[in-house]
């Protein structure tokens, strides 16, 4: 094996890394207390790292050296925070989704890729009254907290702050270029979990019912207008240098998304996999992150586009979701 | 160097795996090719290992060099990838991969399958001849895109006899397997749409043959709700009472699974997650594993179980599959 040659590979997957303001050279260094002419002479594989600096830069740069190696073989690396049910932090969840998003915003050249399942997680904060209930829902029913238990749902209890972060992650990824699969069943999820606490008392009135209802309609038309506009709104106006991300959107009829999200950062790829119904996996093997591009443009061949174009077709198709909701607000 | 480098680290994990009569720097001269004296200069740190010796001593161990180096995280985990490709014999492959780990559980006395299916588990298919080649044409045609089914129509039978061959044995070993299957109402809808793409597409030669493959999608339904009722996995034709009781069937009301499965085999459990339809990726890592049969459990407690007992779920859930096939079967 040539050291050289897993030197340049391994200062490659660092400037991957890296967002766009920031130099290699000087990142180096910083990590490995250099000098930045010592930090050049390591990229340019005149002097070989050592153990402790190849260990330093991989656990700074979240690298793995297995697969620099190629002594992973196959295998590939993957990073998932799980937290036993009873001891979800939401408010950590949260702040983790910002920190994941301001990193993608660290770079010129970014696109998401999201194959729905479910309502993506940036819509479900479109609006205070459908982001508090996801709040409850997650915090009731997925993880069972035992302060939950007899609470019903109700706007009082989701906190402003959350609120606050969640409309951060919602404006950065409004302003980042992105790519959605939905189609007829994504929304179901959403709707199951509300029928499941109208039928079981977790709702204190039918007004608090229907305000819920009424908070998917409202998210389907903004959806609808920023199909047809092919753009998203920029919804902090505060941040005068956001410019609206491009939004395309595609009805996939053929299979069922399963929340994958693709993160194209620079030229390195993140792909986030969704397991055991709430839990992401994430990786960054370049490889995987290709193959899943690959497999999500190949989708949107096989898929209607309704974002842009295909009027009939998009009106259709979000007359289809807002009957889905209006049929059961009609039924109470 | 100190007694925290990298290098001191992975001596002293070195001595810890060795066996007793093996001495380190004799094994070390062996895989690094290197003298005695050169051997012990390493050891005592006066020279640094490099990183390609690094990954001699990683594949003469079997260990990675995360582990070597004690850079292993608790929420950093391996995955093994498996894809399906439509290169010659690609899908084969696939499935006869898939045939060698279910027969590799059959060897345990404690053994078991999981699986919170997002889809009909696809071994279901596999009893029904119509409906296996029609989801093998589905795959071969949209989803690995392979260039010799682009200009083929849906014609009911699968060719390639060695791909007939190992679904039939891919069916075989996951019966020898007590199996626990999570459901919803949803899992039916990705074969619907799938037949209804193929319609609108003019895949298939008449209306006569669309209708057929609703009605074989029903029979695969009511024996699956025959296998609920019996709480055993048998052959559609054959005696029930013959088989052991070896299937539980839950109906998870509130959230869309997404066909994680977990594989238990003695006291070791293999986490398998699917990715891009036919993808999947597959995790051996016991603390990765205990925590997704954690959150699977929960699911589970929180589904209504619809085997052996509880017979007015039962109906109501399997009416409300026949229901939806019925939907499609008139719109032909």
């Amino acid at each position: 094996m040539d050291v050289r040659q897993i030197q340049v590979d391994l200062f490659s997957q660092v400037k991957l890394r890296l967002p766009d303001h920031l130099s290699l050279v000087d990142s180096v260094a910083a990590v490995l207390q250099i000098s930045a002419d010592s930090a050049y002479r390591r990229i340019r594989g005149e002097k070989a790292i050592d153990l402790l600096e190849a260990k330093q830069l991989c656990n700074h740069f979240n690298i793995s050296l297995d697969a620099l190696l190629g002594s992973q073989g196959s295998r590939i690396m993957f990073t998932s925070n799980h937290s036993a049910p009873g001891e979800f932090d939401f408010e950590s969840y949260i702040k983790s989704v910002l920190k994941n998003m301001e990193y993608f915003h660290s770079f010129q050249n970014k696109k998401m890729f999201y194959e729905c399942k479910d309502i993506p997680l940036f819509h479900q904060f479109h609006s205070r009254e459908l982001a508090a209930f996801k709040y409850f829902f997650w915090r009731k029913f997925l993880f069972g907290q035992p302060s939950y238990k007899t609470h019903k749902y109700s706007l009082d209890d989701y906190p402003d702050e959350l609120y606050a972060t969640s409309k951060k992650i919602q404006h950065l990824y409004y302003t980042m270029p992105s790519v959605e699969f939905w189609n007829l069943e994504s929304i179901n999820s959403t709707l199951r979990q509300i029928d499941f606490f109208a039928d079981t008392g977790g709702f204190r009135n039918k007004d608090d019912l229907m305000m819920v209802y009424e908070s998917v309609k409202n998210l389907l038309s903004d959806l609808e207008q920023m199909c047809a506009k092919g753009e998203k709104p920029v919804l902090l106006k505060e941040d005068t240098l956001a410019s609206p991300g491009a939004f395309e959107c595609y009805n996939n009829e053929v299979v069922l998304g399963g929340n994958t999200i693709l993160a194209i950062v620079g030229s390195g790829r993140m792909v986030f996999l969704n397991h055991s119904v709430f839990n992401y996996a994430v990786t960054t093997d370049l490889n995987f992150g290709m193959y899943m591009q690959n497999y999500l443009e190949n989708l949107a061949r096989s898929s209607t586009q309704i974002s842009q174009v295909s009027e009939v077709e998009r009106t259709a198709f979000f007359s289809t979701l807002q009957q889905t909701v209006q049929q059961r607000m009609d039924r109470l | 160097m100190t007694k925290e480098s990298p290098q001191k680290i992975l001596f002293d994990k070195l001595k810890d795996i060795l066996p007793a009569d093996k001495s380190l720097a004799e094994c070390l001269m062996g895989w690094l090719n290197v003298s005695s004296d050169s051997v012990y200069r390493r050891i005592r740190g006066e020279t640094p290992l490099t990183v390609n010796e690094l990954a001699a001593i990683s594949e003469a161990t079997g260990l990675t060099a995360n582990e070597l180096l004690g850079m292993s995280k608790p929420n950093q985990v391996m995955f093994e990838p498996s894809f399906a490709k439509s290169v010659t014999n690609g899908f084969a492959n696939y499935i006869s991969q898939i045939v060698q780990h279910l027969q590799s559980l059959q060897h345990f006395e404690n053994k078991q399958v999981l699986y919170c299916s997002k889809d009909l588990p696809i071994f279901h298919f596999f009893q029904f001849p119509e409906l296996a080649a029609f989801k093998y044409h589905f795959w071969m045609h949209v989803i690995l895109q392979d260039p010799t089914f682009q200009e083929r129509t849906f014609d009911g039978m699968i060719a390639d006899a060695e791909v007939q061959l190992l679904l039939q044995q891919a069916l075989d070993s996951y019966y020898a397997v007590p199996a626990i299957e999570v459901w919803n109402t949803e899992s039916v809808n990705s074969t619907l749409f799938q037949i209804d793409f193929y319609k609108h597409s003019r895949f298939f030669g008449s209306a006569q043959e669309i209708k057929h493959l609703y009605d074989v999608l029903d029979d695969l339904i009511s024996h699956v709700e025959l296998e609920a009722e019996w709480g055993t996995m048998y052959k559609p034709g054959s005696n029930p009472e013959l088989f052991p009781k070896n299937f539980q069937l839950f109906f998870n009301q509130v959230s869309l699974s997404d066909n994680t499965m977990l594989a238990q085999a003695g006291n070791r459990k293999t986490v398998v997650i699917n990715y891009g339809v036919l993808n999947y990726l597959i995790c051996y890592d016991q603390v990765f594993c205990n925590s997704v049969d954690e959150d699977l459990q929960n699911i589970i407690r929180r589904s209504t179980k619809l085997s052996e007992a509880n017979v007015k779920q039962r109906v109501m859930f399997f009416n409300a599959l026949h229901d939806k096939v019925n939907r499609y079967r008139k719109l032909i």
